[in-house]
C-alpha cells in the first residue's frame, strides 16, 4: 500500500496539471470576486441584487444552491479535460523519453504502475476537484454575500447551510458519478497510451472517429456515434430541465427559477445507477485495463 | 560456484534479420563477466532477454526463474542500466532517491548518498539540469546502493570523460562487488574493463565467439613481439592476428608451446583489445 502511494506520489509530482489547473480556477474566481463580478440576477443590469431581494428566501436558497451546483460542475469539467490528457499520456510519456527502462528496472508489477495511474485519473484528481470546487464555493459565497450586503440586503443566504452542504453533496455526488460513468473512457485511454508506437492522442481518437465515419458512410447508421455520444455526453443530460430558464430576460425571476424544480437530479441519479449502462461500462472498465497491463508488460521496448 | 545465467539455444529474430543464433552460455556467480561485440552483434537484444524486455526462443533462466515469464520476482534481485540517459528529465535528485528508497527493498540510502557525495549532483536539481556526465554518476550511484545479485550494465559509461571513466570501474571493484554479487558489463572501452574482468564472452553476428575466463585466456593465449628474423618461423605456427609495431610484428596465439614462442620474441599476456580483433577477424574469415 505504501508502494501504491509512493506510485501515486511519483504521478502528482510529474503531472502538474493536477493541481495547478485547478489553482487557476480557484484565481479566476477570486479574480471575479474582487472586481465585483459575482452576479446575482439578471446580468449587466443594476437591479440584479435587488431584484435578487425581492423573492422569497427559499427560492433564494434554491438559486444559490444551483449556482453552486454550477460552479462544481465547472470545475469538474476542467479537472475532466486534465484527467483526458493525463490517462493518454499516461503509458506513452515515459515510453517517449525511455525511462520506462528505468523504472522497469525497479521492483515494480506493470499491474501497479498501470493501477497507480488509474488511480491518479480515478480519484486523486477527482479528490483535488472536489477539494476545489468546495473552495470555489466559499469564493463565491463571499463575493455573493459581498454583492448583497452593498446592495443593502443580507448576505446570510450565500452561507445557508441548505445552500453550502446542498453545493457540496452535489460536487461529492457528481464526481463520484462521473468516476463510474467515465472510468471505461479512462481506461481506454490508458490502452492506447499503453499501446500507440507514437502519438497517443491520435490512435486514441482515430479508430472510434473511423469506426463511426465508417458506419455513416457505408450502413447508414448512426449506433457508433450515438453510442459515443452517449459516453461522452450523456452524463450531462441529468443536469438539463426539459426547459431552460431564460435568466437573460428574466422578468419574473421566481418564475423561472420555478422551471428549475423539473431537474429531478436525485431521480436521474437513481435512474443512471440503476442501469445496466453504468456497470457494464465498468466492467468494460476492467478488461481494458487488464488489456492496458499485458500491453504494458509484454510490448518490448527494445525496437 | 553456481550457475546464475544459463541460456541454451537463445534465439531471437527482428523480421527476417536473426539477432541471436540459438547462443549457450553460462555465467557464474561472483563474476565480472565482459560480454564484448561490435555494433549490431546482438550484445543488448541478449542482455534485453536475460532482463525480461524481450521475448526469446530457447531456454533462459537467470537466478533460476523464467526472465520473461517472472520478470516482477526477478527484478527484486537484479538491477540494471539498459541504456544511458533513461532517468526521468522531470524529477529531482531528491525525489529519485526517495522513490528508490520507498519503492526498493534492497535500496540503502545511505551508500547511495556516500557515492554522491562524492559527484558534484545536489540533491535540488533536477535531472535535465545536470549534465550527461552527473546524470550517469547519479545512475551509478542509485544502483551501486541497491543490495542485487546481479548488475547488469550495458554501456555505462557512454558519455563520460576518461577520469569518471576510471574512477566508476575503481568503485565498482572495489566497493560494490564482491563474491555474493555477479556483474555483467558490455562496452566499447575494453581498455578500460580488461583489469577488471574475471570472463569474457565475445559476440558477433549474433553468435559466441569466444566463452573463457581470464585465467583460460593468460593460459591458452599469447601475445609475441616478433623480431624480423623471426618472422617466417612465427607464421608457421599460424598467428590468429598480425600487427605492425616499432621495429617487431606483433602476433597472437593460441595454444602454441611457450618455448617455442619465446624463441620468436618477446611473449606476453595478450590485450583483451588485441584478442577481440583477433578472435572477431578469424570467426569472420
Amino acid at each position: 500500500m505504501r508502494r501504491f502511494l509512493w506510485l501515486i506520489r511519483r504521478e502528482i509530482w510529474e503531472n502538474k496539471a493536477i493541481w495547478i489547473a485547478p489553482l487557476i480556477v480557484l484565481a479566476c474566481m477570486v479574480l471575479l470576486t474582487v472586481t465585483g463580478n459575482v452576479h446575482l440576477g439578471p446580468i449587466g443590469s443594476s437591479e440584479g441584487e435587488s431584484a435578487f431581494g425581492q423573492i422569497p428566501r427559499e427560492t433564494q436558497i434554491k438559486l444559490v444552491l444551483i449556482a453552486y451546483a454550477g460552479l462544481a460542475l465547472v470545475v469538474d469539467m476542467v479537472m475532466g479535460i486534465v484527467a483526458f490528457f493525463y490517462s493518454i499520456d499516461s503509458l506513452y510519456g515515459d515510453r517517449r523519453d525511455r525511462s520506462v527502462l528505468f523504472w522497469k528496472s525497479m521492483p515494480l508489477s506493470d499491474a501497479e504502475t498501470v493501477l497507480s495511474k488509474f488511480a491518479v485519473a480515478a480519484i486523486a484528481i477527482p479528490v483535488v476537484a472536489i477539494a476545489a470546487a468546495v473552495l470555489a464555493q466559499f469564493v463565491i459565497a463571499a463575493g455573493g454575500s459581498a454583492k448583497l450586503a452593498m446592495a443593502g440586503l443580507s448576505g446570510s443566504v450565500m452561507w445557508a447551510p441548505e445552500a453550502v452542504f446542498g453545493g457540496i453533496l452535489i460536487a461529492v455526488l457528481w464526481c463520484i458519478t462521473a468516476i463510474l460513468w467515465y472510468a471505461p473512457v479512462i481506461a481506454y485511454l490508458m490502452l492506447a497510451s499503453a499501446w500507440a508506437p507514437r502519438g497517443p492522442f491520435l490512435w486514441a481518437v482515430l479508430p472510434p472517429v473511423a469506426v463511426w465515419v465508417l458506419e455513416r458512410v457505408v450502413l447508414h447508421s448512426e449506433y457508433v456515434g450515438d453510442f459515443i455520444a452517449n459516453r461522452l455526453f450523456g452524463l450531462y443530460r441529468l443536469l438539463g430541465p426539459r426547459s431552460p430558464p431564460d435568466m437573460e430576460n428574466a422578468k419574473n425571476l421566481g418564475a423561472e427559477v420555478a422551471k428549475l424544480s423539473d431537474v429531478d437530479l436525485p431521480g436521474s441519479l437513481r435512474e443512471l445507477y440503476g442501469s445496466p449502462e453504468l456497470w457494464l461500462g465498468i466492467v468494460a472498465a476492467g478488461v481494458l485495463l487488464a488489456a492496458a497491463m499485458w500491453v504494458r508488460r509484454y510490448r518490448d521496448e527494445t525496437s | 560456484m553456481t550457475d546464475l545465467i544459463v541460456a541454451r539455444g537463445l534465439g531471437k529474430s527482428f523480421g527476417s534479420t536473426r539477432a541471436l543464433h540459438e547462443v549457450n552460455f553460462r555465467v557464474n556467480s561472483g563474476r565480472i563477466v565482459g560480454l564484448i561485440g561490435p555494433n549490431g552483434a546482438g550484445k543488448t537484444t541478449a542482455l534485453k532477454a536475460l532482463l525480461g524486455l524481450t521475448r526469446f526462443e530457447g531456454e533462459l533462466s537467470v537466478l533460476g526463474l523464467d526472465p520473461y515469464r517472472q520478470r516482477y520476482q526477478l527484478m527484486q534481485d537484479v538491477c540494471f542500466i539498459a541504456d544511458v540517459a533513461v532517468l526521468p528529465r522531470w524529477i529531482r535528485v531528491r525525489q529519485l532517491i526517495d522513490f528508490v528508497a520507498a519503492t526498493h527493498p534492497k535500496f540503502r540510502r545511505e551508500v547511495c548518498g556516500h557515492f554522491l557525495a562524492r559527484s558534484d549532483v545536489k540533491a535540488t536539481s533536477r535531472v535535465k539540469e545536470l549534465s550527461k556526465g552527473m546524470v550517469t554518476q547519479l545512475h551509478l550511484a542509485i544502483v551501486m546502493a541497491i543490495d542485487a545479485k546481479l548488475l547488469v550494465l550495458d554501456e555505462p559509461t557512454l558519455g563520460l570523460d576518461i577520469l569518471m571513466r576510471k574512477q566508476f570501474y575503481d568503485t565498482l571493484l572495489n566497493e560494490y562487488f564482491d563474491e555474493q554479487r555477479t556483474i555483467l558489463v558490455t562496452t566499447h572501452q575494453v581498455e578500460e574493463v580488461e583489469h577488471i574482468l574475471t570472463d569474457l564472452l565475445f559476440i558477433d553476428r549474433g553468435r559466441i565467439v569466444l566463452d573463457a575466463t581470464m585465467d583460460e585466456v593468460q593460459e591458452k593465449y599469447a601475445h609475441v613481439a616478433v623480431r624480423p628474423e623471426h618472422l617466417a618461423a612465427a607464421r608457421t605456427h599460424k598467428p590468429l592476428g598480425e600487427r605492425q609495431g616499432l621495429g617487431r610484428t606483433h602476433m597472437l596465439f593460441r595454444g602454441v608451446e611457450r618455448a617455442d614462442l619465446e624463441r620468436l620474441g618477446e611473449v606476453g599476456v595478450p590485450s583483451v583489445a588485441d584478442l577481440f580483433v583477433a578472435v572477431i577477424q578469424g570467426a569472420r574469415a
